[in-house]
C-alpha cells in the first residue's frame, strides 16, 4: 500500500469549530482576537446543515473552541447531536461558566474531554494575562468536571508573565486529577502578535521551562499525560506543507481556513456543502500562491500577524 | 434441465467461484501526518 | 473482543481509518484489514474470522491467512484499539 495522505481521505477526520467569537475575556494572547461579535455568524439552521453534513461523512471527531463557546445560545444543543451521533466531541474553553449542572450535563453526554486554559498557578498570575478572568473559576470548573468523571485537560500559554510557574501549574494539575495538561510556547497569531514584545519569553526562560517540562514527562510518566509541542509555529508550518493535516478550521460565520497561521480561506460553508469545501482545501494545499506566502512567512514570521485578515484561496 | 441437476450444477459453480487474492493486512500510525497535536491546532 | 471507547472506525477506499480520539492515535488499513475490522465489529470470534477469510480466499493460503489474521489482532491490542475482554460474549 503507497503511503496514505489527507488526499486519499473522502472527507477530513477531524474538525476545529470556532463556535463563536464572543468571549467574556479579552487575552492579551488570544490567537483569534476574540471578544466581539463578528459579523454574519451561523445562524442556527446554518449551523445544524452543518452538523448534518458532518454525521453524514462519518466526521469522527470535533472539538468546538471560541471565543468562548459556552456563550453560544445553541452550544448544549449541538453537542446532544453531535453525542447522540457517537461523535467524540472536545470543548476547549476557560471554564468560567461550568457550574454543578452543566458539569452534569457534560457528563451525560460523554464529551471525550473539556480542555481549560489555565495560564497561570496562582489567581494573579493567570489573569494579569486573562483580562477579566477569575483563576478560581477556571480552577474549580476542573474539580467539577473530575467529580463527575469527565476526562479534564489542561491548556498552558507560555509568556514573560507566566513562564515560571509551569512546574507548579502541571503539580496542580496532577493533585486535580486532570487528564492532560498541554503547552508550547506561545503563537505569534492573533492578538498574541500585537502584543508580541511584552509576551513572548527569552530564550533563557524558554530554556529553563522546556527542562521543568521534560523533568515533569518523565515523573508523571503513566499518572497523567503531559505533552509539549517543542517547536513554534513555524515549524508546524513548515511541517504541513509536507504534510496537511486532515482537518478543517472552521470560523463562526462558516469560513473555513486553511490552517491558524496563514490567511487563506478555502471555503464557505453558508456557500458550499463540507465536501466540496473538502476539495477546495486539498487543491489549496498544492496552489502556488499559498505555497509562495507560506515561503514569505516562514522567512518573515512578523508576517504571521496578518493571520486573520482572511483571503480566499 | 431437470431440478436436481441444476442443484448439482449451481454447487460446482460456488465451488469454482473465483476466489480473492490474500493481501496481509497492514496498520500503520499516521497520527503525526494526519493530525496536529492539540496545542498547535489554533482553536 | 471489542473496541476501545473512543475507537472510531471509517471506510475508505484504500481500506479503512481506525481513530482513537481519546489519544488522538490515526492508523490507516488496507482493504484486509478493514475487512477483519468488519468482522470484528459484527462480533466474530477469533476463530470465526480465520474461517470466514479462509472460505474467501485462496484455499493453499489458510495457514498464512491465520498467522496474519493473528498478528493483526495482537497489533490492534498493543494499539489500544481492541480490548481483550473474555467477559463480553461472543456472539457468532
Amino acid at each position: 500500500m503507497n503511503p496514505i495522505t489527507f488526499e486519499d481521505l473522502q472527507a477530513p477526520l477531524f474538525v476545529a469549530w470556532q463556535i463563536n467569537s464572543a468571549c467574556n475575556l479579552e487575552c492579551l494572547h488570544c490567537c483569534e482576537e476574540a471578544g466581539h461579535r463578528i459579523p454574519g455568524e451561523l445562524n442556527k439552521q446554518e449551523v445544524f446543515h452543518f452538523l448534518q453534513q458532518i454525521v453524514e461523512l462519518n466526521i469522527p471527531y470535533v472539538a468546538i473552541s471560541g471565543g468562548e463557546p459556552f456563550l453560544h445560545p445553541h452550544f448544549f444543543t449541538i453537542c446532544e447531536f453531535l453525542s447522540k451521533h457517537n461523535i467524540s466531541i472536545k470543548v476547549e474553553t476557560n471554564g468560567e461558566f461550568i457550574d454543578e449542572e452543566k458539569a452534569k450535563k457534560i457528563a451525560q453526554l460523554r464529551f471525550r474531554s473539556v480542555q481549560i486554559s489555565l495560564d497561570g498557578a496562582t489567581a494573579s498570575t493567570h489573569e494579569r494575562l486573562r483580562l477579566r478572568g477569575d483563576w478560581n473559576k477556571a480552577v474549580s470548573a476542573c474539580r467539577l468536571l473530575i467529580k463527575k468523571g469527565v476526562n479534564t485537560e489542561i491548556v498552558f500559554v507560555p509568556t514573560k508573565f507566566n513562564i515560571q510557574e509551569i512546574g507548579q501549574l502541571i503539580d496542580l494539575a496532577y493533585s486535580l486529577g486532570v487528564y492532560g495538561i498541554y503547552t508550547g510556547k506561545i503563537m505569534r497569531i492573533g492578538r498574541a502578535a500585537k502584543n508580541w514584545d511584552i509576551l513572548c519569553p527569552s530564550e533563557k526562560d524558554y530554556e529553563s521551562f522546556f527542562k521543568t517540562l521534560n523533568d515533569k514527562v518523565d515523573y508523571y510518566d503513566g499518572k497523567m499525560k503531559v505533552y509539549y509541542y517543542p517547536y513554534d509555529v513555524i515549524e508546524e508550518l513548515k511541517y504541513r506543507l509536507k504534510f496537511p493535516a486532515a482537518s478543517l478550521l472552521v470560523l463562526p460565520n462558516g469560513k473555513v481556513k486553511l490552517i491558524g497561521p496563514l490567511p487563506f480561506i478555502c471555503g464557505d460553508l453558508k456557500k458550499q456543502s463540507l465536501t466540496e469545501v473538502w476539495q477546495n482545501y486539498k487543491r489549496a494545499w498544492r496552489n502556488p500562491k499559498v505555497i509562495e506566502f507560506a515561503q514569505r512567512v516562514i522567512a518573515n514570521p512578523k508576517l504571521l500577524a496578518e493571520s486573520n485578515r482572511w483571503r480566499k484561496v | 434441465m431437470r431440478k436436481k441437476e441444476k442443484a448439482v450444477v449451481q454447487r460446482n459453480c460456488k465451488n469454482n467461484k473465483k476466489k480473492q487474492r490474500w493481501q496481509k493486512p497492514t496498520l500503520e500510525d499516521v497520527s503525526e501526518k494526519i493530525m496536529a497535536q492539540p496545542y498547535i491546532r489554533f482553536t | 473482543m471489542t473496541f476501545a471507547e473512543y475507537v472510531k472506525i471509517r471506510q475508505e477506499k484504500f481500506g479503512a481509518v481506525i481513530f482513537e480520539t481519546l489519544k488522538e492515535k490515526i492508523f490507516v488499513t488496507n482493504k484486509t484489514g478493514k475487512a477483519i475490522l468488519n468482522l470484528l465489529n459484527q462480533g466474530y470470534s477469533l476463530d470465526k474470522i480465520i474461517a470466514n477469510l479462509t472460505d474467501n480466499y485462496e484455499a493453499d493460503m489458510a495457514e498464512i491467512i491465520k498467522n496474519d489474521v493473528v498478528t493483526f489482532i495482537n497489533q490492534l491490542k498493543d494499539n489500544n484499539i481492541l480490548l481483550n475482554d473474555s467477559s463480553n460474549p461472543i456472539t457468532q
